[in-house]
């Protein structure tokens, strides 16, 4: 059986965590908050 | 060109551990900005966080390297560390790290550690385990010389396989395949009597040698050009390869045979003295 597709998934899953968790490590550094203020809750 | 295309599909795994040297970059932006701000933990997750992705990396790179080598049949077994075991945990625990340095709670980085580890695993998949040989010991046999003839058997067998996957012409990866098979057949035979050894080792030493050899060098030299008489000799000489292979191991059971019929006529014999049969 092929393992392409468990490949793809193992990409794509890793791909994600890693640059979400990078990115918002570098705006985490920039601004001093956990996340883009137009994310937070009951923001204009 | 072929050469280069060949050893490129057996090397392009490693590239995969690209992601682990790529996508972690952010960290290092982090980190430095950090630093320059005067946030000393959030400096200390994301250098952390960088320092084990990139460890991970290269953990991960040396198992595949030592894979591909194996699979060309170069080495004799796996690399024996487990590199993307240790890679794994690298990976899970600088995600955690990252997770933290992006502003994300114990639960929060755990779950990215999970994702992460996941993802790996899927990814990379696991580390190759080196093929247990255990043989019988047999009074008068060198077990240990007979598991290193019969791993490097192995290794040659692996060797032609990956070469036949770059053969373009479909017969000829058709007969390898069914060479392989025989190749397997008479080296489980020697795993169940480790006598045969002996009488299989100018089998090992010459026929299966030369077969590798043959394969890689055709596997080289025309993977995608086809050139109708060498195409035509190779043929005969696969044909002349899986007759062979075919007669080694029918000569091992022969054995197997003429032995069991002498150990029957000699009780029939004790039988008929004691004036049972």
């Amino acid at each position: 059986m092929s393992k392409l597709p468990l490949r793809i998934f193992g990409f794509c899953l890793l791909a994600v965590t890693l640059s979400l968790a990078s990115c918002q490590s570098v705006w985490h550094s920039v601004t001093g908050t956990a996340a883009p203020a137009f994310l937070e809750r009951g923001s204009d | 060109m072929d050469e280069l295309f060949r050893l490129g599909r057996a090397w392009a795994p490693v590239g995969k551990t690209a992601i682990l040297f790529v996508l972690p970059f952010p960290f290092l932006v982090a980190s430095l900005w950090a630093l320059g701000s005067g946030q000393m933990t959030q400096f200390a997750l994301a250098s952390a966080a960088l320092a084990l992705l990139w460890g991970a990396g290269i953990f991960t790179l040396r198992g595949l390297v030592g894979e591909a080598r194996f699979l060309l049949g170069q080495t004799v077994d796996p690399p024996p560390t487990p590199f993307k075991t240790l890679g794994l945990g690298l990976t899970g625990l600088g995600a955690l790290l990252g997770a933290m340095s992006a502003g994300h709670g114990v639960v929060g980085a755990l779950v990215f550690a999970v994702l992460a580890a996941v993802g790996y695993r899927a990814f990379f998949g696991r580390d190759l385990r080196p093929r247990k040989i255990e043989l019988p010991s047999v009074p008068g046999v060198d077990t240990g010389e007979v598991t290193e003839l019969l791993k490097r058997a192995y290794a040659q067998l692996l060797g032609i396989e990956t070469a036949a996957r770059s053969i373009r012409v479909p017969e000829f990866g058709d007969r390898l395949a069914r060479i392989v098979a025989w190749g397997r057949r008479i080296l489980a035979q020697i795993e169940e009597n480790p006598k045969d050894a002996s009488r299989a080792r100018k089998f090992l030493a010459v026929y299966l040698d030369g077969a590798e050899r043959v394969t890689q060098q055709y596997a080289k030299t025309h993977a995608t050009a086809r050139n109708a008489p060498l195409e035509e000799n190779f043929r005969r000489l696969l044909v002349d390869m899986e007759s062979t292979f075919a007669s080694q191991h029918a000569k091992l059971l022969e054995r197997e045979t003429t032995a069991l019929d002498v150990e029957i006529e000699v009780l029939n014999a004790r039988l008929r003295q004691e004036g049972i049969a």
